[in-house]
């Protein structure tokens, strides 16, 4: 007989590391204490292959940062996660600002410089790295970025401009296999000036953001970007009727999805999500937020109401970072999040506006910069 | 050829295809299994074998005893109906109560699925033991498994400080 206390002594290693790779990630770090053995295999190049083949697919919402964390919340535990990765990574929280997530990977932006510098990391290894320098972008517009998970590698889009007020604008790709900027592409179009550092969100080869003209009366204008073509188009897609603030998009389900709220006289009506029908190029709602939980989270002082996407889940926050709701696509329901014990501690920190994140992202131990 | 455990379950009385080719498996303790060869190629070490040609009319599993083979022919015949069928609930619902055994059981046919080659029984018995840790904090983990401490504290600090999300 084998007893419950001799399991993993007479099992094989590479059983072992087989049972270990079908762990959560948390799960993974906590395991490294139990033995010396464990730790080594954890750490191991073939474990890491391995855990991305059976590990459980987690995506956990970056909701807000303060100082020192990102504070992530997991759908999948129920849990928050919070990702000490500044000191980690070695990045001061004042001075670089997050702006796209894919594939395990986060991208910054040096805040303070002459020049933009990007940097990557993986928050869980907190392994970075700084890229080279654009070839001429100078004041970033527009980020993306897209991760391929088949070739451990990444690609990151800029557009943006050599000059604060010139009327031509330049996209840039990095490629992590080259480690290289590429220029793709120069357009002279009205709808790619707009304040600045937009996200731009990944979907089936193309690149999609909200613009505002310059001309604001027309409100925000669906621009993509297709990788292939190299090119920027506006999609002509009607907005939501009214007046549109807080514009997010999303992708959920495999559709790309847009969720804001509409104001009236300077005062809230509604907090709605809609999916853009391909065929008729329309916004179409699917849910608009109850009276109940609007009014919970939309307090006269939290103006700003950030969204973020993911499979079914569509977490809204507001600046008080620590009031976020999930609505279930499938079961059409709300759920609050627990309060993130942490920030309870230090709610003054999470009170800027600036420090909603509003990022899907999907912790993973074998992520390469 | 009959089972010659009388006391265990045969596998080939319940068969649904009477004309479908058999296999004859003998477990190490010398009992006989006789099943459909759909339901024995569910192990790829077995496909392997009938593929390279094999001829015997009894293909030996030396390792696996008749109590674990039993048990793990239930599962290959299971499955083979549910590829016929695709009922994802249907099959978590089985899967759960069927990986539903002690830990002696689970160790025993982790070895088994992974000598056989089964993929699938493989992945569920992994995670059944993947689930049993994945709440626990290491101290707990120690206690379940009679694992030996042999990180120093030193050691473990500087894990919980890097990862302390981790262990919150």
């Amino acid at each position: 007989m084998v007893e419950r206390q001799s399991f993993f002594s007479r099992l094989p290693e590479e059983l072992t590391e087989r049972i270990l790779a079908h762990l959560p990630i948390s799960a993974v770090f906590r395991c490294r204490c139990v033995c010396k053995q464990w730790n080594s295999l954890l750490t191991s190049n073939s474990f890491l292959d391995l855990w991305g083949k059976f590990s459980p697919r987690d995506v956990w919402f970056l909701v807000y940062h303060t100082r020192h964390m990102v504070a992530a919340y997991s759908p999948r535990s129920g849990l928050w996660n919070n990702l000490p990765l500044y000191d980690r990574c070695s990045l001061d929280s004042s001075q670089v600002l997050l702006l796209a997530s894919s594939g395990g990977l986060l991208c910054f932006r040096n805040r303070n410089s002459d020049y933009p510098t990007l940097i990557v990391c993986n928050p869980v290894t907190s392994s970075h790295r700084v890229l080279p320098d654009m070839l001429q972008i100078q004041y970033i517009d527009i980020v993306g970025m897209v991760a391929d998970g088949i070739t451990n590698s990444y690609k990151i889009l800029v557009t943006g401009t050599p000059e604060p007020d010139s009327n031509e604008s330049i996209t840039e790709v990095y490629d992590s296999r080259t480690q290289r900027w590429e220029h793709h592409c120069r357009s002279q179009l009205e709808f790619l000036q707009f304040w600045y550092e937009v996200h731009a969100i990944w979907h089936d080869g193309f690149f999609y953001c909200l613009a505002t003209p310059l001309n604001t009366s027309q409100g925000y204008r669906l621009i993509a970007y297709d990788m292939g073509k190299r090119e920027w188009t506006d999609l002509n897609v009607k907005m939501p009727a009214g007046d549109l603030r807080c514009p997010s998009l999303l992708i959920c389900r495999g559709k790309l999805l847009l969720a804001g709220k509409i104001v009236e006289d300077y005062l809230i009506r509604s907090v709605c999500i809609w999916e853009l029908n391909m065929e008729s190029m329309r916004w179409v709602k699917v849910e608009e937020m109850p009276d109940e939980v609007l009014k919970k989270i939309h307090s006269p002082h939290s103006v700003l109401i950030q969204c973020q996407g993911h499979g079914d889940l569509v977490c809204f926050s507001t600046h008080r970072g620590w009031q976020s709701i999930i609505y279930n696509l499938a079961e059409r329901t709300w759920h609050w999040l627990p309060e993130n014990d942490v920030c309870v501690r230090s709610k003054s920190q999470a009170m800027g506006r600036n420090n909603l994140v509003g990022l899907p992202y999907e912790p993973s131990l074998s992520a390469r910069i | 050829m009959a089972s010659s455990s009388s006391s265990l379950p045969s596998p080939s009385s319940s068969s649904s295809s009477s004309s479908s080719k058999k296999l004859v498996l003998r477990s190490s303790d010398e009992k006989h299994f006789e099943v459909d060869e759909a339901v024995a190629l569910q192990s790829e070490m077995i496909k392997q074998m009938v593929e390279d040609g094999f001829g015997g009319d009894v293909i030996p599993l030396l390792n696996v005893s008749s109590n674990i083979l039993s048990k793990v022919i239930d599962y290959c015949k299971k499955h083979v109906d549910f590829d016929s069928k695709k009922k994802m609930d249907d099959r978590r619902r089985w899967d759960a109560e069927y990986i539903d055994v002690g830990v002696d059981e689970l160790y025993h046919l982790i070895m088994a699925a992974n000598y056989r080659n089964i993929k699938g029984l493989l992945d569920l018995t992994c995670q059944k033991v993947a689930d049993t840790i994945k709440g626990k904090k290491p101290k707990q983990i120690r206690i379940i498994f009679n694992i030996k401490n042999d990180v120093t504290p030193e050691g473990e600090q500087k894990i919980r400080k890097e990862h302390s999300w981790a262990f919150e």
